[in-house]
């Protein structure tokens, strides 16, 4: 299963995960989210059933729901997708990721990220240097960092 | 039981007080504790049960007919399959002899008391049980069509109970063989009525008291329908009406979704319409 490698597998995580409790306000982020990345229901409930299946029911209350926080901010990155080079700067991704060596699991799961992300395509493009020759990855989107330390282009915070 | 005969059906055994609060007559809260007292972890306690029985002022013959149509209709501890309703209705009756002082609040007598009711709770409220909301009957999207179902089980509760154990807090026969809420007459008080009774003016007050179930199906009728996603929006609710979601809840909801056929889907949708009424 490819859904904890989504950007809203990882949202989920960011909002149960810091205090084990969730706030109607990250409710509220989640939707936004949704929205955002044009995720229908149906896919939304396939991931949000298996997170509280498999992580929610592992937590233990500790809070208030803090992790509205950082999803805020992750939600803020998605704007990230209105920009022009967004392709540009996905198969700039794969093209780095190839050269950083991509196993079928890291594969897998940084196409899972992008796809959610409307952005699989010119990933891999890059990474099997399709189409118009990959330009070189200058900096890494706040929104794509989860998937750049995936495939090993980050190793540190 | 000598105080009741002689008064007509055990439905019109409670005794109005100088205040104007009915009171359960003592063989009915006798009757009460000995089911709670055999049905507990230890079973009968004839020490305790005995306390009891010098508190109310029962005598032995009022014992020996309880004990009786204990051992006539416990079928094993299964009640004829209404083991919940007869102990919900002998720890009521505990409870409201407990409060209005018809047993004393402290001592052994309270002490036991106190214990038989504790073996009876689990301690876990299951909300859509309070409700009345049957489990695996909804299917998501067809809501309505179980509509009248959940109704009937929502509304139903009550009467179900009054069906399957009497005021006496026996339980009928109906209940016990048939299930029809028709001959929902308390054996005991028949036994009783029958073997005792020499007054034959208590028989037109049964028989004006006969058109009441009518009237409650009425009452039934006219009341909106309960839907599976109705139930489920309201426990939503509640959930959030701290406006945090703890692990716990979301185990419970999702316990329920799965027992009620609601997708999460479904979920989502109850969630958002939520949402936009805490705008």
């Amino acid at each position: 299963m490819m859904e904890e490698h989504t950007p809203f597998w990882h949202a989920l995580e960011l909002a149960w995960c810091g205090d084990g409790a969730l706030s109607l306000h990250s409710v509220r982020l989640l939707d936004a989210m949704q929205q955002m990345l044009d995720l229908p229901d149906s896919e939304r409930a396939a991931i949000e059933s298996r997170f509280e299946a498999t992580i929610v029911s592992d937590l233990t209350r500790a809070g208030f729901g803090c992790g509205d926080q950082p999803l805020a901010a992750l939600v803020g990155t998605l704007t990230f997708l209105d920009d022009p080079a967004a392709a540009e700067v996905s198969r700039a991704l794969g093209k780095s990721a190839l050269l950083a060596g991509l196993s079928k699991e890291r594969w897998q799961a940084s196409c899972a990220w992008m796809d959610q992300l409307g952005l699989s395509t010119p990933f891999m493009e890059g990474v099997w240097l399709e189409g118009d020759e990959a330009g070189e990855l200058a900096r890494v989107p706040a929104i794509l960092v989860p998937v750049a330390r995936e495939i090993g282009l980050i190793t540190e915070e | 039981m000598n105080k009741r005969r002689g008064r007509g059906s055990v439905a019109e055994v409670r005794a109005t007080t100088p205040g104007g609060f009915d009171l359960l007559a003592p063989e009915q809260i006798l009757h009460a504790c000995m089911i709670l007292s055999v049905e507990s972890e230890d079973g009968l306690d004839a020490g305790l049960i005995s306390s009891i029985q010098k508190s109310l002022g029962c005598d032995d013959e009022d014992h020996g007919a309880a004990l009786e149509h204990i051992e006539e209709h416990r079928d094993g501890g299964n009640w004829g399959g209404r083991r919940d309703a007869v102990l919900k209705r002998s720890s009521d009756r505990a409870n409201e002899a407990l409060t209005n002082g018809q047993l004393p609040d402290s001592g052994q007598v309270a002490d036991g008391i106190s214990a038989l009711l504790g073996d009876d709770d689990d301690g876990e409220i299951d909300p859509f049980a309070e409700l009345g909301v049957e489990a695996g009957v909804a299917v998501s999207g067809g809501a309505s069509d179980q509509g009248a179902d959940l109704l009937a089980a929502f509304m139903e509760d009550d009467e179900e109970e009054e069906e399957v154990v009497d005021s006496a807090g026996f339980l009928t026969d109906s209940s016990a063989i048939s299930g029809d809420p028709d001959e929902s007459e308390s054996e005991l008080a028949d036994d009783l009525d029958d073997s005792n009774d020499t007054d034959d003016s208590d028989e037109p007050e049964d028989e004006v008291a006969e058109p009441e179930p009518a009237e409650e199906e009425e009452e039934v009728e006219s009341t909106p329908a309960v839907s599976p996603l109705a139930a489920y929006d309201m426990l939503m609710s509640t959930c959030w009406v701290d406006g945090i979601l703890d692990p716990a809840e979301a185990k419970l909801l999702a316990r329920k979704r799965d027992e009620l056929s609601i997708s999460f889907e479904d979920h989502l949708s109850l969630l958002r319409k939520m949402l936009e009424r805490e705008e």
